[in-house]
């Protein structure tokens, strides 16, 4: 288990900022510092789903495994993003296979822990969703940019692989501007 | 129609408990629209989502030139925009109807509440619920965007074998020059 700097998670997730110490804190030890090494799977598609990951550092891609055998880049997500957020709100089981592509540093949590803070109505459990609620809208955004660029340009199927979800909101936006 | 009937059999909000739902309930009204009638604009801050009652309705989203590509369409009991919700962002799509209907619009009022109160979990419990229906849309693109690439790289498979492959209510983008009204 690694040792996770509240200055570090600040740097990650900038809005957590605007909780209270104690608050941040309690969010913290809630959840367990693990790092994996680059090329580790941290869930695999059809696993169930307990848990999510808060990436403090480094980079997760997510993908999906097509009918040919080829593998389907859906997402790439790195600092301040949260992987596997269906973990915390569902049981329901993983839709696609995590894997770090570099040493990635996360904030493990639990849904049992995520519960326990929502029971509470604490202001971390409030402000976790909101950062999930935020970021899944960015992610719903680009595959809106993708769906329509893929029917506009068929031939880039073929580039989807290499063609990632951008975690940062200026590329993110610059990619959708060059996507129409 | 009653909203509070409605949403007790819906399958988001059913297992909702009573205070909830009456909280979720303050902070609603219904709305009816005509065909064509633009619902919510693409660029306008989303202070709000919905939940279709009635009637159909359609997503497009505006190309530089004026033509519209639909990117999803909706029939009863569709929750949508959803993105921008939380943090007054702005809405990436348009929705219109496209046959007379009537939308439930939740205000975004409904997530204010003080932490560490008894409400507080309330509106918890709300959030997560539009949080899953944000999921259940990536999911239903990503599934598209994935059905798609398959076609596309089996040039075997008939257009109407991948348009099988899709469902909760997407398809094929079409180019349109139809226009929703204000």
């Amino acid at each position: 288990m690694d040792e996770l700097e509240t200055s570090d998670f600040l740097s990650a997730f900038p809005r957590a900022g605007e909780l209270e110490g104690a608050a941040l804190n309690d969010l913290l030890v809630a959840g367990v510092a693990m790092r994996a090494l680059e090329n580790s799977v941290l869930f695999d598609a059809g696993d169930p789903s307990s848990c999510a990951y808060l990436v403090v550092d480094g980079v997760v891609r997510v993908e999906r495994l097509l009918e040919s055998g080829e593998r389907i880049t859906l997402g790439r997500l790195g600092r301040g993003h949260v992987v596997g957020d269906m973990g915390l709100l569902s049981g329901q089981s993983r839709s696609a296979t995590a894997i770090s592509e570099e040493d990635t540093l996360t904030l493990r949590l639990d849904r049992a822990s995520y519960r326990r803070l929502r029971d509470e109505g604490h202001p971390a459990a409030i402000w976790l969703l909101e950062e999930v609620h935020l970021r899944m809208g960015e992610r719903v955004e680009v595959s809106y940019d993708r769906v329509v660029r893929l029917y506009q340009e068929p031939e880039l199927a073929r580039e989807l692989p290499s063609d990632p979800v951008v975690p940062d909101g200026l590329l993110r936006r610059l990619w959708a501007r060059m996507s129409r | 129609m009653d909203p509070e009937a409605f949403l007790g059999e819906h399958p988001l909000f059913m297992s909702l408990e009573g205070e909830v739902l009456a909280h979720l309930l303050a902070h609603c009204r219904v709305l009816d629209f005509g065909p064509a009638h633009a619902i919510a604009r693409e660029g306008s801050v989303a202070n709000s989502c919905f939940v279709l009652l009635n009637g159909q309705a359609r997503a497009t989203r505006t190309r530089p030139n004026g033509a519209q590509d639909e990117l999803a369409r909706l029939g009863p009991g569709g929750v949508f925009g959803l993105v921008g919700f939380v943090d007054k962002g702005k809405r990436p799509c348009t929705f219109g109807a496209m046959s007379p209907c009537s939308v439930l619009c939740i205000q975004d009022s409904v997530l204010e509440v003080p932490a560490r109160t008894p409400k507080a979990k309330q509106v918890l419990v709300l959030r997560e619920l539009f949080a899953l229906a944000l999921q259940s849309q990536l999911r239903v693109a990503n599934e598209y965007l994935v059905n798609r690439a398959t076609a596309l790289r089996a040039p075997d498979r008939s257009p109407s074998e991948w348009e099988a492959m899709t469902h909760g209510g997407w398809k094929a983008p079409v180019e349109s020059k139809e226009e929703v009204e204000d």
